[in-house]
């Protein structure tokens, strides 16, 4: 569990006791790397979702060791485990998850504020990742008004605008027709890719395998194959000069 | 994080307006029986209230209230005449007698009978509205209050309608014929008995009963005496009771207080407002926060402290409870305002505000902490399920 940055050992979760245990993850053993795509993909209720929320720390494994960036979660306080998503952690989820009465830039702002950033800078920071997703022109529209491609593009800005170390995408396209997944996966590739960043993308949606660098199968609670693709960590030079005035 | 709470509250209407509503409601329930039941306190020493150059009211001591007493004679008059600090005092009879009016239909009044000397007691010249209280000099006159005059005093017209009572008309007092020589203003009674105005004299003239007695001593003190010391010196010297007009005031409202079943009753209106109010208010609340908890879920998920969350609803409970209140007293003010002219007494008062307030805020408070505790118990988790 050396230097990576997401390290899994013996990871057990089960659901319910007895009769009704639902045994959600069966002991995983697994290294993300940074500066890649990871894709987990399996058939439904095979424990995808279970291990991406132990992994973003919002769900307690029973037995195993869970280390993100070194860090054993467990012993840290509530608190403690909160401010290290706040700082580290970045969600996509299938519905968007937006508060619909908050503007795009606001929602974006959202998780800035949350990790105590003043108002203002946070607009200001929201306004350009808004940028960086090609959606600078609906600052003000309220998530009601946009379609669904366009609301997972706010929730991709919302993820990364704190430059988070861990990014958790929860079937980010299954809500969208193919042509607008294609685009979602795209903006993924090319601005959430980050030297330094582990990116874990949970998927049903076969269209999108291409887009990833490396693809972990998962079956009842197991990881049964793990597959290279031909996609490959982009230069860090590139990678940098996307981020130029975003530190790490 | 408060353009969140105040966002997700206001945005969320119907639960917004049911929360607002419930508060309302109770603050309205509240401020409103609250200031009809201090409208109608202050009834029960109306007729202190009216009487502002008595400073000293001396009575039985057996007296319960001003409508319970016993009757006091010339004798005991001059002996409060005779206490040092007392510069004046004067009779006042004060009693109940039936009205019967040319179609035969009978009303009780009550009577204030003022001393024929001086007329303390007798209607204020700023009080009277038609006719003057100097006419009274002459016998069988009455002066009415122009609420009793208009109301159960009504005179019955051919054509079968009815009008005012007014000057020149006549009432039988106790089997007397009487003229109405003056209509004026004053504080209705607790049993919003129509008050009229004579000369003592005239009045125990056709109330024989009270056998030259009256019931109560209005008196004045020599300037810079302590009115409280020349009460003191009055009570050892005859045996009565006396009063400044502030405690008596308070000793009538304090008597209904404790002894009649009216505060119990406003008691039941107002706990009924703050029960049905938090009842509706509280339930929508929790409903709210219910229906929103996927909101609440990814907050958590992002990182934000139980801390955040806390702050969230206190600001979304305040700001239900200022609104609540706003409208609640409006509500109230705005009957209170329905009701200038009428039988029913409303007196809005700073502290019942301060108090329906209170009640709005332990409410709204109360709502935010039971859902801060499904809040706190929420799964984070629940973001990623559909
Ligand atoms: N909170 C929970 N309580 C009980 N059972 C749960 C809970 N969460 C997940 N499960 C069960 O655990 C198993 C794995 O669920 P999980 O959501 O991880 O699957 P998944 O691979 O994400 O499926 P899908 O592709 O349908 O999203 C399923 O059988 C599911 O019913
Ligand atoms: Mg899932």
């Amino acid at each position: 569990m050396d230097g990576h940055p997401i390290s899994l050992r013996g990871v057990v979760k089960t659901f319910g006791e007895g009769q009704a245990a639902v045994h959600a993850l069966r002991g995983i053993n697994l290294d993300v790397a940074a500066g890649e795509m990871f894709l987990l993909i399996g058939p439904s209720g095979c424990g995808k979702t279970t291990l991406i929320s132990i992994i973003a720390g919002i769900l307690r494994q029973d037995a195993g060791e869970v280390r993100l960036f070194g860090e054993d979660l467990r012993r840290l306080s509530a608190g403690a485990q909160a401010d290290f998503r706040a700082r580290n952690v970045g969600f996509v989820f299938q519905q968007y998850n937006l508060v619909p009465t908050l503007t795009a830039q606001e929602n974006v702002a959202l998780t800035l504020m949350i990790g105590g950033m003043p108002r203002r800078l946070a607009m200001g920071r929201a306004a350009e990742a808004l940028f960086d997703v090609e959606m600078s022109d609906r600052l003000e529209a309220m998530p009601n008004t946009l379609s669904g491609g366009q609301q997972q593009r706010i929730a991709i800005a919302r993820a990364i605008v704190h430059d988070p170390r861990i990014l958790v995408c929860d079937e980010p396209t299954s809500a969208l027709d193919h042509e607008k997944g294609r685009q979602v996966m795209e903006i993924l590739r090319a601005i959430a890719i980050r030297p330094g960043r582990a990116l874990m993308v949970v998927t049903h949606d076969n269209r999108v395998y291409d887009y990833s660098d490396r693809i972990a199968s998962m079956q009842d609670g197991h990881i049964i194959r793990m597959v290279r693709r031909r996609f490959t960590t982009p230069e860090p030079d590139a990678a940098d000069a996307l981020h130029a005035n975003a530190p790490l | 994080m408060i353009r969140i709470a105040v966002t997700m509250l206001v945005g969320d209407r119907a639960k917004f307006l049911g929360i607002v509503f419930g508060l309302s409601f109770a603050a309205m329930l509240m401020t409103q029986q609250g200031a009809i039941f201090s409208g109608v306190m202050a009834l029960v020493y109306g007729h202190v209230s009216d009487t502002p150059q008595a400073e000293l009211w001396i009575s039985d001591p057996g007296l319960a209230e001003i409508d319970t007493t016993g009757p006091i004679n010339e004798r005991e008059l001059d002996n409060v005449r005779a206490v040092e600090g007392v510069r004046w005092a004067v009779p006042l009879l004060r009693t109940l007698v039936h009205a019967r009016d040319p179609d035969g239909r009978i009303t009780p009044l009550m009577v204030l009978g003022f001393d024929d000397a001086t007329g303390i007691g007798a209607p204020l010249p700023k009080a009277m509205v038609a006719g003057a209280a100097g006419a009274l000099q002459r016998p069988d006159t009455v002066v009415i209050d122009e609420y009793g005059a208009a109301s159960k005093l009504r005179v019955a017209l051919p054509d079968g309608g009815s009008r005012a009572l007014g000057l020149g008309d006549h009432l039988i007092l106790n089997g007397r014929d009487t003229e109405v020589v003056g209509l004026c203003r004053s504080t209705l009674s607790l049993m919003l008995y129509p008050t009229a105005y004579m000369r003592r004299s005239h009045l125990s003239a056709i109330d024989p009963d009270q056998d030259g007695s009256f019931n109560f001593i209005l008196a004045g003190t020599v300037p810079g005496a302590d009115a409280q010391e020349v009460c003191r010196r009055i009570s050892a010297a005859t045996g009565l009771i006396a009063r400044t007009r502030t405690d008596f005031s308070r000793h009538n409202h304090d008597f209904y207080l404790h002894e009649s079943g009216i505060p119990a009753n406003f008691a039941i209106a107002v706990l009924l407002g703050f029960v049905v109010g938090a009842a509706i208010a509280g339930q929508t609340f929790s409903q709210f926060v219910s229906d929103n908890r996927r909101i609440f879920a990814s907050l958590k998920a992002m990182g934000m402290r139980d801390s955040g969350l806390m702050r969230i609803l206190l600001v979304q409970a305040t700001t239900s409870a200022l609104l609540g209140l706003g409208l609640g007293v409006g509500g109230a003010a705005l009957f209170g305002c329905l009701l200038e002219g009428t039988d029913l007494s409303f007196r809005l008062e700073p502290l019942l505000i301060l108090i329906a307030f209170a009640a709005v805020l332990v409410i709204s408070l109360a709502a935010a902490m039971l859902s801060l505790r499904s809040l706190l118990r929420l799964d984070p988790a629940l973001v990623f399920r559909s």
